[in-house]
């Protein structure tokens, strides 16, 4: 009867890692929608940081028009296209850094993944072992009963 | 002038990458869990796999050891009954070639083992089979040797045995050569002989002590042989004297000094016992030849008597006969007899009065019946001869039986000793008569007939007794029977306590009555008796002694007739003859009777 216990602690193994494995995926799932959370809100904060700009841009030409210069030609447009330039590099910046962000959340994600299928791994290897446990201990029983036959 | 706002980027582009270390470690053990498991189950399949061949191979060698080892016993057996160097060493017997042990062993060896697949086994096998048949070479010619020692041990052990017999039995040259083989000496040539005991010992057959023992034994057997030799010659030759001798011889120890005492003293008992039965033999012998003498004696006197005894007889039932009157004893033959002691004084002078025609007076029929139906009951000789000897002193003068009638119960008695059909059919006839007489329901109970009954049934059986018993021409059983019965229910009809004359008397009596006869009739009867040729002479005396009582019947009825009633010669109311019959209550006799007594 050993070879059932042997084949039952396989099967209850192979279910912990299972277990495992799905909580692990739950998280990678979870690290997932945290990535691209962050790159929504890293978008909300570029469109808040345009409108923001805009405004700018509108007071920078309200003032060079005060001022008496026109804003769309000579230097006024030279400076109203250096703050453009760095806007947009803000822009860029931000959006690169909400990427590598997001990188690093999948990152987790990928590792929790990766936990995950090992321990799909782990719970069929350790199923494997129960059966294999599991005939060994047949095997073991039928060469006892053959020899204490002959 | 109004100041123009300017803009410069707010957010330092960050130095990460992005990229994590990963923390994920692979477990190689759980991850090999699988692979060891199935290593187990290889391993345990592998252990299973080996123990199987394993055992399968011991299976198989222990199978085939048992087989030879059955087939070694089987070989044993029959070595054991095998001539031993035929055992051991193989041979030619009866024009056959024999193998040894050994051969017969590695051949049922070697096929056992070619029917093994496995090398392996086989090879085992053969090395284990081997080492069982030197194990049981051993034993086998241990066995084998054993026998032959014990075959050659039995031949000397015979030859000492017929030493013994010569010793024991023979002539004296004999006895001294068987001796001298036995025991050992010098011979006549002086050659120093070695006993066949200490030569068996010398060849290792028997241990000294054994050849000492034996020696002994066949000295005390000798001993004891030439005492019982004696003890017997002294049996034989019923002399007690050679029997006190042998009690002497014995009781002296300078005799048969390889005696053992306890032997000694048997034997010493033994001549003694047959000193005291050989004595008491020799009365017992003196006393028993005086038996058989007058045994012997008593049947010589029976014999000749008889035969002395018939002579006369047949002369006296037919006196004219020339043959029977020469063979008539004379008085000088009947004194040597006597002398002889062929028979004793009584018998010769019963036979000298019978040749005086000195016969018995009288005849009891009653002592002649019970003779005759005791002879005929009895189942030995010997009862047979007590019924006979029962005649002595009643045959002739003074006596009650006739001699004819002691002649006729003597072949009686001899018939019925032989057994003979005859005297069956004689019993078995009588014995129907009886019971139509109703003699043996009266014999039986005592009751229920009268005197004349009695008398009739006396008579019946007496008559058929004589004629069955006629030395002249007895008549077969069964006739003597019908004829008899027939007379008797006929006497009974007509009342008469004798039986009733021969049917063929009739005629002379016309069918009268007794009441009616006349002894004109009776003459008349008796004469045509008398001119019978065809009746024997005891047919006639009968039939005479018949008329004889039928006279003495008239002459009671005369003295007793009445004035009125039937008188002879009257007319007969009716014939007896005609209307006979046992069932017929309404008889002659029943009317008289109420003529005479009226009520």
């Amino acid at each position: 009867m050993g070879f059932l216990f042997e084949y039952q602690a396989g099967q209850q193994k192979q279910a912990a890692f299972n277990y495992n494995s799905d909580i692990n995926e739950r998280n990678a799932l979870a690290f997932e929608q945290q990535a691209e959370q962050a790159e929504f809100q890293s978008e909300l904060e570029i469109t808040e940081f345009r409108e923001q700009y805009a405004d700018l841009r509108d007071a920078q030409a309200q003032a060079f028009r005060y001022n008496g210069w026109l804003a769309e030609e000579g230097t006024p447009l030279k400076v109203m296209l250096a703050s453009a330039q760095e806007a947009d590099e803000e822009v860029a910046t931000r959006r690169y850094n909400a990427a590598v962000g997001a990188q690093e959340i999948r990152e987790s994600g990928v590792q929790e993944k990766m936990q995950g299928q090992l321990n799909r791994m782990y719970g069929k290897s350790a199923a494997t072992e129960g059966k294999a446990r599991a005939f060994a201990s047949l095997i073991q029983t039928g060469s006892a009963i053959n020899s204490a036959g002959a | 002038m109004m100041r123009v706002p300017t803009y410069t980027k707010q957010t330092a582009r960050t130095s990460k990458t992005g990229a994590t270390a990963f923390s994920v470690r692979a477990d190689p053990n759980a991850l090999s869990a699988g692979l060891r498991g199935l290593s187990t189950l290889a391993s345990a399949a592998e252990t299973y796999v080996v123990n199987e061949v394993k055992e399968r191979r011991k299976s198989e060698l222990t199978a085939k050891e048992n087989q030879y080892k059955i087939a070694l016993q089987e070989l044993q057996v029959e070595m054991s009954t095998q001539d031993p160097t035929l055992v051991m060493e193989g041979g030619i017997r009866n024009g056959n070639a024999v193998k040894s042990y050994d051969a017969r062993a590695k051949e049922i060896r070697d096929g056992l083992g070619l029917d093994i697949n496995s090398s392996v086994v086989r090879k085992r096998f053969m090395s284990s089979a081997t080492q069982e048949a030197l194990q049981e070479r051993v034993s086998v010619y241990q066995d084998a040797r054993n026998r032959e020692i014990d075959a050659n041990k039995a031949t000397e052990l015979q030859a000492a045995e017929l030493l013994f017999q010569d010793a024991a039995t023979g002539g004296a040259n004999k006895k001294t050569n068987a001796l001298l083989k036995l025991f050992g000496g010098v011979d006549a040539g002086g050659n120093q002989v070695t006993g066949i005991f200490d030569n068996m010992a010398e060849r290792r057959y028997l241990t000294e002590v054994q050849a000492f023992q034996y020696t002994q034994n066949f000295k005390q057997r000798l001993d004891r042989s030439d005492v019982r030799g004696r003890l017997t010659a002294a049996d034989a030759s019923d002399d007690p004297g050679q029997a006190d001798q042998i009690v002497q011889d014995i009781g002296d120890p300078r005799n048969f000094t390889n005696l053992k005492q306890e032997d000694r003293d048997t034997h010493l008992k033994q001549a003694v016992d047959l000193a005291q039965a050989l004595r008491r033999r020799q009365v017992a012998n003196a006393e028993k030849r005086e038996k058989t003498d007058k045994r012997d004696q008593t049947k010589r006197h029976k014999t000749t008597a008889r035969a002395l005894l018939a002579k006369i007889q047949k002369f006296k039932a037919e006196p004219d006969n020339p043959t029977y009157k020469a063979q008539l004893p004379r008085p000088l033959e009947i004194a040597e007899a006597l002398a002889l002691d062929q028979i004793n004084e009584t018998t010769a002078k019963l036979l000298t009065g019978l040749l005086n025609d000195e016969d018995a007076e009288q005849r009891d029929p009653a002592l002649i019946l019970d003779i005759f139906d005791k002879i005929g009951d009895a189942e030995t000789p010997d009862e047979i001869d007590e019924q006979l000897d029962r005649l002595d002193g009643k045959i002739g003068a003074g006596g009650k039986v006739p001699l004819n009638d002691a002649i006729n119960l003597q072949k009686y008695g001899d018939s019925k000793k032989a057994n003979t059909r005859e005297s069956g059919d004689i019993k078995f006839y009588q014995n129907q008569l009886n019971d139509l007489t109703g003699q043996t329901a009266f014999r039986l109970s005592g009751i229920g007939v009268g005197a004349d009954e009695i008398k009739r049934q006396l008579d019946a059986e007496d008559t058929y007794r004589r004629l069955v018993l006629n030395p002249d021409g007895p008549l077969k059983p069964r006739d003597a029977y019908l004829e008899v019965a027939e007379q008797f229910v006929r006497a009974r009809k007509a009342n008469i306590n004798f039986l009733a004359p021969a049917s063929f008397l009739q005629r002379f009596f016309n069918g009268e009555t007794p009441e009616t006869w006349t002894r004109e009739s009776v003459a008349a009867a008796r004469q045509s008796i008398q001119n019978e040729p065809d009746m024997s002479h005891l047919e006639k005396a009968l039939e005479f002694e018949t008329l004889d009582l039928i006279i003495v019947e008239i002459e009671k009825i005369q003295e007793a007739a009445v004035v009125g009633e039937p008188q002879d010669g009257d007319t007969p109311r009716g014939s007896w003859f005609g209307n006979w019959s046992i069932f017929n209550r309404n008889s002659l006799r029943d009317q008289q009777n109420d003529l005479r007594n009226p009520d």
